[in-house]
């Protein structure tokens, strides 16, 4: 276990990024922001116009933003899940991948779960979901189980950055107000570290279940319906080996990108790689093998409606 | 409690369209500019299915007047989040528009196809505005909309009964395509009266009902086309 | 280091974000969101009414109920109590009340300021424009010109048009023009049984209904009851009561529900039906005793018409051999073989033709073989057969003496040519209009009053029609939205729509009983909108003279309720109470009764405005004497006075394929090879050939059944497309000698591989907001070619098509 103690100069690299901003910083939140911008004149203008300029219409009545829902809350997998079964099966080369892991989660969390919001015909109902709510709704199981994780999620990436927060308060640089409000009061006292480290420990065991519950919620908006090609059980555990699948690869993306930009080859080593890719491997098995039972199962019966959908 | 349900004869149906337009107007339904409509976004709560079949010069075109199935057992009204459409006590699925928050939900659940989204603000042509129904609510953006079986002249009936101080009788109520059908074509009443002609003709051996084996008890049945004597 | 802090960066990207998401706009847009489409016309008490009308988009003119609320029309439906359409509308009829309240609406009497069709105008009182009209009237009169006053008139009521010839006779001119499709029908009546209507066709009692390109499920005759009966004989218990064939080279919606259909070449029609009375006489199903009894020249030639000829019997034996007949109409031996038999061993067979297979060169022969074919089966003054009919007793004034101008107006040549370059027989020759006065023959015309027509988008040939109307002195149109013809026009008056006006109408041709609907206004007329009657029983007052003493004093509706009281004093039939009521009416009168009806005039007008129709008992019983009244008279396969009239219009004496196969006039006959396809063009009981004022529910509707909305069409072979390589949805070009448009590419197996086919309506230019500039007007594709001997535009010609790049 981690002691606490004040940085050692090994972790220099780490604190740049945080304490000193340089041009590069600005240019990246600029240009971030700039989107960002841009998509809130697109939504406004959506509000404006109605979701036809989403390109949408019958019978596509669901397009890019329940694509991106569902690929979102997919990518969210990367995190929190993987980090959980890390630390489960306690494989030691996770530390430097799971903080990474979850932050990708929550913030990913964050951008599938407002997709829907987007794609509602009627934002300005959307309290509409609570005051008049239907729990029979597959759209509620996933309201419920997507807050839930966003919520367990949070909690989880949060917890271990306790200790880490106390450092920069005792470095004392900059916003110390800040990080002394978020550290709350982390001494590193061995009563500290034992109850946070239970703390992690029963949140690591919850998040799995909610985890697995949001993907296979998310299934179920579709499997619940009697459409053929989306009517069918292997849905569930389907969409929950897709979402691992592009957890994975998305973290992959991150962990590249973050180790070149903040020259982090000495934390993220070949071996990182090396392990994840074989995780990585494993779950394309199985998602490969989901895909070919899907398929068979509907060529071989030849029901017309599910070769249309093959077929489309 | 009647059964409302209807009976569209395919032997008898021209597909003449005007179940089309009765609908249409009677129930306030937008039109959409020529660019939206060509995009897919026309809304009308009665279609009619055509599929032409054969070779010059025996050709046919197999109509199939597609509206709600006003399903008993509604695969739409079980996924929608909010209590938007339900299915009242009388068995007909409605619509509450100001609730509903546009999430489109039941259209990818409804197995026929029937529901449209307002994708855009209504838009009211100047010739339809001042001549809209007073009696059906005009849609906003945003929401889900589909046949009601002309709901609300089952409400109006319902009221002259009660007004008169008689019971609701089957001839009180009538939506406007059946009314508007020129050949008779379609028959609406109350399925569970055993001496009504949409109970008798639903047992005729040409009756059947869309996507039958999904189980979702349409009310809606079809009289299949018969072949011809010669 | 850059100047601002990360903090103030932050705090201003943060700002920034807030500003633009809670701007006013914003906020305001979310709020309008949440209203928008609540808002409904404001309402009062939300007092209901029902007012019995007519719908007058199309000559059907079915029973309507407009529902009122708060005295705003607010809705309409069929009407159950009609004797006609029994509740039933077709989809145009719905829109009727967007015409009434058409943004488009002409407000005021407009007169043109500037050059012809440069679309300004200003607006001007009633009084400025009935005296513009009238006083190049008085002054031609004083001439001694009356015959210079045209009326082009749509003709689709029969009260109207008696008010029309009657103050134009007063005036002395024999110049109304009616817009009518079917004169080579009624021709071929009128040669062949000297009736001056065509009767009839009993399809509600007929058990095989044979459709020459009849669409009677869609436009023609009176679609609504029509398809009432179709729907009759299709209940759903029991076996059909009747057997429908379709013969016809586009497989319309009409052919597509037929029991029976067989391909035959456009304009060959006529032929094959000579074909199966061939085929009667082979099998021995000819109605001898009826032909014996009723016609003459079936079995020999009457003495003295032309020298030589056949018989009818051995003219079809020698000239309609059935491969002969293959040959020509391109249907297969067995075919005809399958449908002649069907058609002779039913009991009561019926043979109906529609305008789309007369509008060929050969339309009166066709017409013509159709009757034959009919006589053949006996199928006339029977029951499910053509019966006279049409004629209910409304009480007209009489008839007056024209004075000396007036006789010597109405002794002159008509403008359209009718009568003269046509069948003396031929009264109206619409097309014949055009290219007279372009040349100013037979004498200059100084005013045309147009109501109801649009010759500038409706007539073939457009370069000829304005050229024409170039040509008149002054030129009134009567609308209630301006169309292309308006445009080009000195004056616009604005006319009230159907649901602002009274008319009483009898029933379009077609329909075997007597019947009259009462069409009533429920709403006074919006803007300065006249009744067209009004406006013309004015217009008689201004003329003055016998024009004005022509005309009763008051208005339109005023002299209505005088006219119905001849159905009254008739002592037939009853004021409607629905269809069955008819029947059970009809049933009691018989046997001798009649219903205890209204007993004074006052009474019985208002209980023809509660009920809005009248309807006579139908004759139980049928004889073809019925056709002739008082005479004695037989019908004539080979008409003396067709023959003589032919031979004087030829010059010389015609042959007996003259008359039953049509003098071929081979228009775009030429150049098979560079336009290899025949186009046919068609109409939709949506677009109702454009007639319709039209409005944005039917435009959304026009190809309905092709998935199209707001576009023209053309219907193209599955093996043609793929030569050309036009796929689905692809836009075609489809080029004639005289124009080319560009159309979406409908690919169905509904068209022989020789030939495309397109809707007529659509390709407007001026014709409101919403119809301006939706889809093509195909018409633009035919050159104005006229039949010689009914005068009738030959609507035929053909194409080429390309795939236009995407
Ligand atoms: N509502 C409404 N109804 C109307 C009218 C109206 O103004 N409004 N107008 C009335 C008038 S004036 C007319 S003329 C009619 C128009 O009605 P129709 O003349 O019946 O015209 P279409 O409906 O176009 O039908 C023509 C059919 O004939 C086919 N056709 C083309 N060429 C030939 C041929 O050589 N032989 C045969 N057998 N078929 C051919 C076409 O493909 C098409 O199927 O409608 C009448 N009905
Ligand atoms: N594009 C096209 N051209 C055609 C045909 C076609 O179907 N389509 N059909 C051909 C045939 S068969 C015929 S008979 C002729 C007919 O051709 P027309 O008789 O010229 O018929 P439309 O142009 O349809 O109608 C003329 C005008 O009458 C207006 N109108 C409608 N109702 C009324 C009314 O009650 N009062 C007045 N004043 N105006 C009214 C319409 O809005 C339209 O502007 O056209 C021929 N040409
Ligand atoms: S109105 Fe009747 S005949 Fe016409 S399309 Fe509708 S169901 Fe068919
Ligand atoms: S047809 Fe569709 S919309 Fe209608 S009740 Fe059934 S599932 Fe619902
Ligand atoms: S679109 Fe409206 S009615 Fe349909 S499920 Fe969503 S909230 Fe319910
Ligand atoms: S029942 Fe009423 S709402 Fe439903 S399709 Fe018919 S007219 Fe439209
Ligand atoms: S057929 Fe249609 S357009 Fe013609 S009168 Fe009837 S409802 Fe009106
Ligand atoms: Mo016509």
């Amino acid at each position: 276990m981690h002691r606490f103690e004040p940085s050692s100069s090994r972790d220099e690299t780490l604190f740049r990024p945080i304490e000193h901003t340089g041009p590069k910083f600005y240019l990246t939140v600029g240009v971030l922001v700039t989107i960002i911008l841009f998509a809130v004149v697109m939504y406004v203008r959506q509000l404006a116009l109605g979701l036809r300029v989403t390109g949408m219409a019958q019978p596509v009545t669901w397009g890019f933003y329940i694509v991106n829902f569902v690929f979102f809350i997919g990518i969210s997998h990367a995190g929190t899940l993987i980090s959980a079964i890390l630390r489960i099966t306690q494989a030691e080369w996770r530390r430097p991948i799971t903080r990474m892991a979850e932050v990708i989660t929550a913030i990913v969390l964050a951008i599938g779960g407002l997709h829907p919001i987007i794609d509602l015909g009627r934002p300005d109902r959307v309290m509409n979901v609570f005051l008049f709510g239907r729990l029979q709704s597959p759209l509620l199981w996933d309201v419920t189980s997507i807050s839930a994780y966003f919520a367990a999620s949070t909690v989880y990436l949060f917890l271990p950055l306790i200790p880490d927060i106390a450092l920069l308060r005792e470095r004392g640089k900059k916003h110390r107000w800040f990080y002394e409000f978020l550290s709350w009061g982390w001494q590193g006292t061995p009563q500290q570290w034992k109850v946070l480290s239970r703390a992690i420990n029963i949140m690591m065991i919850v998040v799995v279940p909610i985890a697995v519950s949001v993907h296979t919620v998310i299934s179920y908006i579709f499997a619940m319906t009697l459409q053929s090609g989306w009517h069918s059980t292997i849905f569930g555990p389907y969409f929950v080996v897709g979402a691992i699948l592009s957890g994975i690869a998305a973290l992959f993306v991150a962990m590249i990108a973050f180790r070149s930009a903040f020259g982090l080859q000495a934390y993220l080593k070949l071996v990182h790689f090396q392990q994840l890719a074989k995780l990585l491997l494993v779950i394309s098995i199985l998602w490969g093998y989901f895909t070919f039972c899907e398929y068979l199962t509907g060529y071989y019966g030849g029901e017309p409606e599910e070769m249309k959908t093959l077929l489309y | 409690m009647p059964r409302w349900g209807m009976i569209i004869d395919l032997d008898r149906c021209t597909g003449c369209g005007a179940c089309v337009a009765a609908c249409k107007v009677e129930n306030n339904v937008q039109v959409v500019s020529p660019a939206e409509g060509e995009k897919g976004r026309r809304m009308h709560w009665l279609r009619l299915l055509v599929e032409t079949r054969g070779e010059y010069p025996n050709a046919e075109f197999r109509i199939v007047p597609n509206l709600c199935m006003m399903c008993d057992n509604p695969p739409c009204t079980k996924v929608c989040p909010v209590h938007a459409t339900y299915q009242g006590e009388d068995g007909l699925v409605g619509q509450i528009y100001p609730r509903c928050i546009g999430c489109r939900y039941c259209m990818a659940a409804c197995p026929f196809s029937v529901k449209v989204f307002n994708w855009g603000p209504p838009e009211w042509p100047d010739a339809m505005r001042p001549t809209l129904n007073p009696d059906v609510s005009v849609r906003q953006r945003g929401v889900v909309e589909k046949c009601t079986f002309c709901y609300h002249r089952l409400q109006l009936a319902k009221e002259r009964a009660r007004a008169e101080g008689r019971p609701l009788r089957e001839s009180d109520y009538q939506p406007a395509c059946v009314h508007s059908c020129p050949a008779d074509a379609m028959t609406f009443g109350d399925l569970d009266d055993p001496l009504s002609p949409v109970a008798q003709l639903s047992r005729s051996t040409r009756a059947t009902r869309a996507l039958e084996t999904l189980g979702t008890e349409p009310k809606v049945f079809y009289l299949e086309r018969r072949d011809a004597p010669v | 280091m850059c100047a601002v802090s990360r903090r103030e960066f932050m705090s201003t990207l943060v700002a920034a974000g807030v500003v633009a998401s809670s701007s006013g706009w914003f906020t305001r847009r979310l709020l309008a969101m949440t209203n928008e489409g609540t808002l409904r016309a404001p309402r009062g008490p939300g007092v209901e009414r029902w007012v019995p009308t007519l719908c007058r988009l199309c000559p059907a003119a079915c029973g309507i109920r407009v529902r009122l609320v708060d005295e705003l029309p607010v809705g309409l439906e069929g009407d159950r109590t009609s004797p006609l359409s029994g509740g039933g509308l077709c989809p145009a009829g719905f829109a009727g009340l967007h015409e009434l309240v058409h943004p488009d609406r002409v407000r005021t009497p407009l007169r043109r300021e500037g050059a012809r069709g440069s679309g300004r105008w200003t607006a001007i009182s009633w009084d400025e424009a009935l005296e513009q009209i009238a006083a190049p009237l008085r002054a031609a009169r004083a001439a001694g010109r009356p015959q210079a006053f045209a009326v082009l008139e749509r003709g689709d009521s029969p009260l109207t048009r008696y008010w029309l010839e009657r103050v134009l006779g007063a005036y002395g001119s024999p110049n109304l023009i009616v817009d009518a499709g079917s004169e080579p029908w009624r021709i071929a009546w009128a040669y062949m049984a000297g009736v001056a209507r065509p009767p009839a066709p009993d399809i509600a009692n007929a058990d095989f209904i044979l459709s020459f390109g009849h669409e009677m499920l869609e436009t023609d005759g009176h679609p609504v009851w029509q398809t009432k009966n179709w729907g009759r004989s299709r209940a759903p218990s029991g076996p059909r009561q009747a057997t429908a064939a379709y013969v016809g080279p586009r497989m319309s919606p009409t052919a597509s529900h037929a029991d029976l259909r067989v391909a035959v070449l456009p304009g060959t029609e006529g032929i094959l039906a000579l074909g199966l009375v061939h085929i009667l006489l082979l099998e021995d199903l000819a109605q001898r005793p009826f032909l014996d009894r009723w016609t003459s020249g079936f079995r020999e030639r009457p003495k003295g018409s032309n020298a030589g000829g056949e018989s009818f019997e051995a003219y079809v034996r020698s000239h309609f051999g059935l491969e002969e007949v293959s040959r020509l109409t391109g249907a297969p031996v067995s075919e005809i073989f399958r449908l002649g038999r069907a058609f002779g061993s039913s009991r009561q067979p019926i043979a109906l033709v529609g305008p789309g297979a007369l509008a060929g060169e050969s339309g009166l022969a066709t017409a013509m073989a159709v009757i034959a074919l009919n006589l053949a089966v006996g199928a006339v003054g029977r029951a499910g057969g053509y019966v006279a009919a049409g004629d209910p007793p409304l009480d007209l004034p009489g008839p007056r003496e024209p004075d000396a101008t007036a006789k010597r107006g109405l002794a002159s040549a008509r403008i359209d040519g009718a009568g003269v370059a046509t069948l003396p027989l031929v009264r109206h020759s619409a097309a014949g209009l055009a290219a007279n006065l372009a040349a100013r023959r037979p004498y200059p015309l100084e005013v045309l009053l147009v109501h109801g027509v649009n010759p500038v988008h409706e007539w073939p040939g457009q370069n000829l029609v304005e050229e024409a109307l170039a040509a008149v002195g002054l030129v009134a149109v009567v609308g209630t939205v301006a169309d292309e013809t308006a445009r080009v026009a000195d004056l616009i008056l604005p006319e009230a729509s159907f649901l602002e006006s009274w008319q009483i109408l009898p029933p379009v041709t077609g329909i075997p009983f007597d019947c009259v609907g009462l069409q009533q206004p429920v709403l006074e007329p919006l803007y300065q909108s006249r009744a067209f009657e009004d406006l013309w029983f004015d217009l008689a007052r201004r003329i003055g003279g016998p024009a004005a003493a022509a005309v009763p004093a008051g208005s339109y509706a005023a002299w209505l309720p005088s006219a119905a009281a001849g159905l009254e004093r008739s002592g037939r039939g009853s004021i409607s109470g629905g269809p069955l009521h008819a029947r059970i009416a009809g049933f009691m009168e018989e046997r001798g009764w009649k219903a205890p009806g209204p007993q004074t005039p006052q009474t019985f007008w208002d209980e023809f405005t509660r009920s809005g129709s009248w309807v006579a008992s139908s004759r139980g019983e049928h004889s073809p004497s019925e056709l002739f009244g008082d005479r004695e008279a037989r019908f004539e396969f080979w008409p003396q006075r067709l023959l003589a009239d032919a031979q004087q219009l030829e010059g010389a004496p015609v042959g007996d394929d003259a008359v039953y196969k049509g003098t071929r006039q081979a228009a775009g006959a030429a150049a098979p090879n560079e336009r290899p396809l025949e186009l046919l063009l068609f109409d939709t009981n949506t677009l109702w050939a454009g007639r319709t004022v039209l409005t944005p529910v039917i435009l959304e509707m026009s190809g309905f059944r092709e998935d199209i909305g707001w576009d023209s069409w053309v219907e193209i072979h599955p093996e043609t497309a793929r030569r050309l390589r036009i796929q689905a949805g692809d836009r075609v070009r489809v080029e004639s000698a005289t124009g080319s448009v560009l159309a979406r590419a409908r690919i169905a197996p509904v068209v022989p591989p020789g030939a495309v086919a397109m809707p007529r309506g659509l390709g407007h230019r001026h014709f409101g907001r919403f119809a301006d500039g939706v889809g093509v007007n195909p018409l633009s594709l035919i050159p104005s070619v006229r039949d010689r001997w009914t005068g009738t535009a030959v609507l035929r010609t053909r194409v080429r098509l390309a795939r236009m790049q995407a």
